[in-house]
């Protein structure tokens, strides 16, 4: 079964230019504007791994950690942010790893290579 | 000439008394003399006036000069005093020197009584300036003290006053320069025992005119004190016709001492002391102290400001660096959202170089067209970021010229229907309206309003364009969208700087547009202003004269509209300028 990736990135430039990487590279990728909306993703079906951003309208990259643990859900999160603080964002909900904006591409990758195991 | 002098005499010998009295006059002084022989009626004499010198007998059969000392002592004043005796031995001489008499003469040897008195008078005078220096020291430590012990500058200005009353005058007034160098009265102390009426209303008067010949006036404009020492007839007419006359005549004031502060060779304001009539009136030794504390005064008012000042300049200063702070987050956040997409996209169409992927056109159309936009979105922002530190160091001038607004407004409705394909633009305006004005950045304003209008109706509608000439000869430009409209909260601060409508990032942007647009459209003499219409959406008008006229300074901070005030754009030029 292909392991899916879920974008949560408000920007559509950057998030359909992630989407098209991942899925060049094999991954099944599913899309979502802001928290709730990937919330609903979520429930669609669970992927192996979260980029976020943090910056979101409606419900925050911080809202949407909490409410996933709310929910008794531990999936791994990659922050995606253009902050200075990107490490201290990251620890305070918990994710796995950082990516800052702008990232480079082959860190994008690598980072999800880490988190997901690519099928066959 | 004769010498007055007021002397109690302590005798039971009517006899006795009257040849004292003659004695007197025979050394050259004026007597007024009266004579007691009860210890109450030495009392009563003390409370009727005041007394240059006590003679007394050695002992009375109901009283006795040891007794009297006693009952000085016990009133706590300090008069000569001299024991005269028919028959006086060693010891008696001995124990009347010791209760306290200056000095003792036997009845008969008369021609020892002038020179002692003479003496007694000379060296009690001396005793009371030494107790008043004394005093007068005391004073000014206790003043010190209490002046350091607050920063505040009410309190200070309060403590100030306080301090002339009771020691050196019953009624202390102080009046403080304002801004324009005229005085205001700061604050009004009194005595307890006047009428708490009569200084309230010396409270409410205003600060003599800095013009006129008041005592105060004159203080406060040659920085020189100024004594009134007896407000007689003289004193009033000179008084007369100012406002502070009626308290002074109903205080019964006899005197008066207006005190320049002084610090760092400013002056700050004036403090008078008044004295009434039941107290001595004010000589040479009276200004020095009053000179002293008001230098002390002064000093205290100066730190205090000084403080207050320091104090309100870091405030502002750390406001100015948060708010620096905070812009530099999310103008960096903004930069780097764009730069992310064209790298990303540049390495992703590398990437698939590399690995030898066809690139279909669709691929390579869309790729570009993605560089084109996000590099506009780049330019934007990097212009935004130069305008707004043009008008901070207020560089940013106009090019004005006749200009064809109809068609600049419709021009604009072109494009915006060309960005948006949920929104209808809708543009009224006359055939034909010119104005003096600079067509881009007339533009860059309208821009601003539509993107604004299509924004933050994200659901889509009707954007209406109107464009007319008022009455007044100026243009009228409205931009309505019935859109989310902004929260009545956040409505005040639409125009300030930095400030976002909205939170929510999806609308972000640097927050600049609408204060940018404002500063245009004040540079040409107008005013932009928000309206919100009870039915919803935004209403955003636009008034520019249609003529330019030579000097058009930035416009002013009226508001039209919602009233919208900019309280946080305090800081200027400078304090973003370096960093962008």
């Amino acid at each position: 079964m292909t392991q899916q990736v879920l974008i949560v990135e408000d920007d559509s430039t950057i998030r359909e230019v992630m989407a098209d990487a991942l899925a060049e590279e094999g991954y099944a990728v599913a899309q979502a504007q802001n928290g709730e909306e990937a919330l609903a993703e979520i429930e669609r079906e669970r992927p192996a791994l979260i980029l976020l951003d943090m910056r979101l309208p409606v419900l925050d990259g911080w809202g949407f950690a909490r409410r996933l643990s709310e929910m008794g859900l531990s999936i791994p999160i990659v922050i995606v942010t253009a902050t200075h603080n990107t490490e201290t964002w990251a620890k305070e909900i918990g994710a796995v790893g950082y990516l800052a904006k702008p990232f480079d591409l082959i860190d994008l990758l690598s980072v999800v290579e880490r988190h997901c195991r690519i099928p066959g | 000439m004769p010498r007055p002098l007021r002397a109690l005499l302590v005798e039971d010998s009517e006899d006795d008394a009257l040849l004292v009295a003659r004695e007197l006059r025979k050394s050259n002084f004026a007597p007024e003399t009266l004579r007691v022989e009860t210890r109450l009626a030495m009392e009563a004499a003390l409370d009727q006036r005041v007394w240059d010198i006590v003679i007394a007998d050695y002992s009375l059969p109901h009283f006795s000069a040891v007794a009297a000392l006693d009952l000085l002592r016990e009133r706590g004043l300090d008069l000569p005093f001299i024991v005269v005796s028919g028959a006086i031995g060693e010891e008696t001489a001995v124990a009347a020197l010791r209760a306290g008499a200056h000095d003792f003469l036997v009845k008969g040897n008369w021609a020892r009584l002038g020179p002692a008195i003479e003496r007694e008078l000379h060296e009690a005078a001396n005793r009371r300036e030494r107790a008043r220096a004394n005093r007068a020291l005391l004073f000014l430590a206790e003043a010190s003290r209490d002046l350091s012990g607050s920063l505040d500058v009410e309190t200070t200005l309060q403590r100030v006053t306080r301090l002339g009353v009771p020691e050196l005058a019953d009624l202390c007034v102080l009046d403080l320069d304002d801004e324009h160098g005229n005085l205001r009265r700061g604050a009004v102390v009194q005595a307890v025992h006047l009428d708490p009426s009569l200084a309230r209303s010396v409270s409410l008067l205003s600060a003599p005119a800095s013009s006129s010949d008041h005592p105060v006036a004159v203080a406060h404009r040659t920085g020189r004190t100024q004594l009134l020492a007896d407000l007689s007839e003289e004193g009033w007419f000179r008084l007369r016709g100012h406002d502070q006359v009626g308290p002074i005549e109903a205080l019964k004031l006899r005197s008066l001492i207006a005190v320049p502060l002084l610090a760092r060779g400013r002056v700050l304001g004036v403090l008078s002391f008044a004295r009434g009539a039941d107290r001595p009136s004010y000589d040479g030794a009276d200004v020095a102290l009053a000179e002293e504390l008001a230098w002390r005064a002064a000093l205290a008012i100066d730190n205090a400001r000084l403080y207050a000042a320091e104090r309100h300049a870091r405030a502002e200063a750390e406001k100015a660096v948060h708010l620096r702070d905070e812009f530099l987050s999310i103008a960096a956040h903004e930069l780097k959202t764009p730069i992310t997409s064209l790298r990303a996209n540049a390495q992703l169409m590398l990437r698939r170089l590399d690995r030898g992927s066809a690139l279909d056109e669709e691929r390579v159309i869309r790729a570009f067209q993605l560089i084109d936009q996000q590099s506009d979105k780049l330019a934007q922002l990097i212009a935004q970021l130069l305008d707004i530190s043009r008008l901070e160091a207020g560089k940013l001038s106009l090019d004005r010229r006749e200009t064809d607004l109809v068609a600049l407004v419709e021009g604009l409705a072109d494009g915006a229907r060309a960005r948006t394909d949920i929104h209808t633009v809708a543009v009224r305006a006359p055939d034909r309206l010119t104005a003096d004005v600079d067509p881009l950045r007339l533009e860059q304003v309208l821009t601003n309003l539509i993107d604004n209008a299509i924004k933050y109706s994200p659901s889509g509608g009707e954007i209406e364009i109107d464009l007319d000439l008022a009455p007044n000869d100026e243009v009228r430009i409205i931009v309505r969208d019935h859109g989310i409209g902004i929260p009545a909260e956040r409505r005040a601060h639409i125009f300030d700087r930095f400030y976002q409508a909205h939170v929510e990032p999806a609308l972000g942007g640097l927050g600049l547009g609408l204060h940018i647009s404002r500063q245009i459209v004040e540079l040409h003499g107008g005013t932009l202003s928000a309206e919100f219409p009870p039915e919803g959406g935004s209403r955003f008008v636009v008034n520019l004269p249609r003529r330019g006229s030579a000097e058009q300074s930035a416009a002013s901070d009226e508001d039209s509209g919602v009233g919208v005030q900019d309280p946080e754009n305090t800081i200027r030029a400078g304090d973003i300028g370096g960093v962008l």
